[in-house]
């Protein structure tokens, strides 16, 4: 994690000149505000859930220890390993550590805020293990020879399809393509092999819920499905310890609010509740489910002014509508201001 | 009933007549209203800048000035945000002057959160020959909507202003860029945003922006004229209520 805000000023310059720069970024992040306006009216009271969410998020903060450990002896009596990271770097470590028990080569990714935050995929080629992310925007970003997302939910909304297409047909070798759902297809097919073959799949966790021990993941593109249940081995899901909620309601209080804020959406393509690896009885599944769970700092916002940051359930509605934010984008290197 | 009005410092320096127009709309609410002359500013810059203890001298001396009357009002969002909601934090190391801000805080109002929630205006003061007619957009400044809760209150009253009717621009709640030291600390950012603000005021087909606080209104006046745009007029909510221009 490198600190780069001494070049703000100079690089918001930059960045304010670059005219297609702000085409793109104005384009979705104001389509992003004006589905999410809409996506709220369909609540009867969108402040008073939000009040509500908030109460529910508060109540896990101030007891996160009571929490984490109720978390953990549920995820743990169904199967699951559970371990916690001081820092990011010692998560990273942890991951290495479980691809290295099971001889894992190859890591599909679903996208994870988190492990930016933990530089998970350099850890990981460093130990000769490749990973490959599957969220179609962090593919882009990952081809592009690694370049840090600019949006915790749209990570490549700084690049236009023009410059996509650029990308594609050099790191593809194939005849460059305009249409969307061709290029989405042309990446199907290079990514297609990647999920047969990989034996671990690493996902983040928009939340992790006490009682029942579970990951609640929420993305628009399947490939989180894919991940889950592809690799026979290993599921690794790798999160912040402050996103415990000790209930499926506090969950689906959450949840009417998430997708909403995020997207506009009244809810994600797809929404999976994971618990536990393969049951004996089951078709499907990992044979081992690790939680990587991540403190970095969060703990010590506790009871601090700054405490109300660990309730952020990441919709990044902020990032949409923050005019600072969308003129001088994209983040330089997203950890050291994000936590996602 | 007793009103004191704080001008502020921008419309004393920069657009007094917006603090005559203050006047006429709280005189037609039936309050009498005193100016204390010896006042200044709120703090508000200084306690942004991080000088808590020039902010604090400045409160105290506000509290000097104005904790004698009922109420205490003025024409700014920001200026009313700051003692509203920031005051308890400027004075957290003097507990006497805390004590007295205590005693007053709920008593300290933005104009027409006033006008419609307090003394509940009925009839606005009769327009002038000149005063401006023809369609506003109002721009929602940051710490009236944020902290005071401004937002309803202004385009009620301008709904009852004669031959003037309303037109929402797209993202009135979005910042203007201005945001004090920071349009100066970050002037490109600065001009960023308020181009962005001047496109939905534009958009709006609105002969007239209206708004509430003096930082917003220069800053979009400012980069209104240096844009080429000579006509969209930039007026303080006060200034149209009264019927004043």
């Amino acid at each position: 994690m490198q600190v780069q805000s001494m070049h703000f000023k100079a690089r918001a310059g930059q960045k304010l000149a670059d005219v297609r720069l702000q085409q793109n970024l104005k384009k979705l992040t104001t389509k992003f505000v004006t589905a999410r306006s809409a996506a709220l009216t369909e609540l009867d009271d969108f402040e008073a859930t939000r009040d509500q969410a908030v109460e529910r998020r508060m109540r896990a903060i101030h007891h996160l220890d009571v929490w984490l450990d109720t978390f953990e002896r549920e995820a743990t009596r169904r199967g699951a390993t559970v371990l916690y990271a001081e820092t990011a770097q010692d998560a990273a470590r942890l991951v290495v550590e479980i691809a290295q028990k099971h001889g894992v080569k190859k890591a599909i990714k679903s996208k994870s805020m988190v492990s930016e935050e933990m530089q998970l995929n350099r850890a990981l080629e460093a130990v000769g293990v490749v990973p490959i992310e599957t969220d179609l925007g962090e593919y882009i970003l990952q081809i592009n020879d690694n370049e840090a997302p600019s949006h915790i939910i749209a990570p490549v909304v700084h690049k236009d399809k023009d410059e996509i297409a650029d990308l594609f047909a050099k790191v593809h070798q194939k005849p460059r393509l305009t249409d969307i759902p061709q290029m989405t297809r042309e990446a199907r097919e290079v990514l297609r092999p990647h999920f047969l073959s990989a034996d671990m799949g690493i996902t983040g966790g928009n939340f992790v819920i006490a009682e029942s021990g579970s990951v609640a993941v929420v993305t628009n593109e399947g490939n989180e499905g894919m991940c889950t249940i592809k690799p026979e081995k290993v599921h690794v899901v790798v999160t912040g310890i402050e996103k415990v909620l000790p209930t499926l309601n506090d969950l689906a209080t959450i949840m009417r609010l998430l997708p909403r804020s995020a997207t506009g959406q009244s809810i994600s393509n797809y929404f999976s509740l994971l618990t536990g690896p393969r049951g004996k009885d089951d078709q499907d599944g990992p044979e081992h489910m690790y939680f990587v769970l991540v403190d970095a700092g969060r703990s010590r916002l506790i009871g601090s002014e700054f405490e109300d940051m660990l309730r952020c359930i990441r919709c990044g509605a902020c990032m949409n509508h923050c005019s600072m934010r969308r003129l001088y984008e994209p983040l330089p290197g997203v950890p050291e201001n994000w936590w996602a | 009933m007793r009103v004191g009005l704080m001008v502020t410092c921008l419309v004393d320096v920069m657009r007094p007549e917006i603090g005559l127009s203050a006047i006429k709309l709280l005189e037609a609410a039936g309050c009498e209203v005193v100016v204390p002359e010896a006042q200044t500013c709120c703090g508000q810059p200084a306690y942004s800048a991080g000088n808590k203890a020039a902010a604090r001298a400045l409160a105290e001396k506000f509290l000097d000035e104005f904790e004698g009357f009922d109420y205490i009002v003025m024409p700014s969002g920001s200026c009313g945000g700051t003692i509203r909601t920031h005051y308890a934090d400027i004075l957290a190391d003097a507990p006497a002057a805390l004590e007295r801000y205590q005693r007053i805080q709920q008593r300290v109002y933005e104009l027409t959160d006033f006008l419609v929630n307090v003394v509940k205006l009925d009839t606005l003061p009769a327009a002038m020959p000149t005063a401006f007619r023809g369609s506003v957009t109002y721009h929602d400044s940051c710490s009236g909507l944020r902290e005071l809760g401004v937002e309803s209150q202004p385009r009620a009253l301008l709904a009852r202003r004669e031959g003037i009717a309303l037109t929402e621009m797209p993202h009135a709640r979005q910042c203007c860029g201005f945001g004090g030291a920071f349009a100066v600390k970050y002037g490109d950012i600065s001009t960023a945003i308020v181009d962005e603000k001047c496109e939905y005021i534009q958009s709006s087909g609105a002969d007239a922006v209206v708004l509430g606080d003096l930082g917003c209104m220069l800053n979009i006046e400012g980069r209104l004229r240096r844009t080429g745009d000579h006509t969209t007029r930039v007026l303080h909510v006060a200034q149209v209520l009264a019927g004043d221009s």
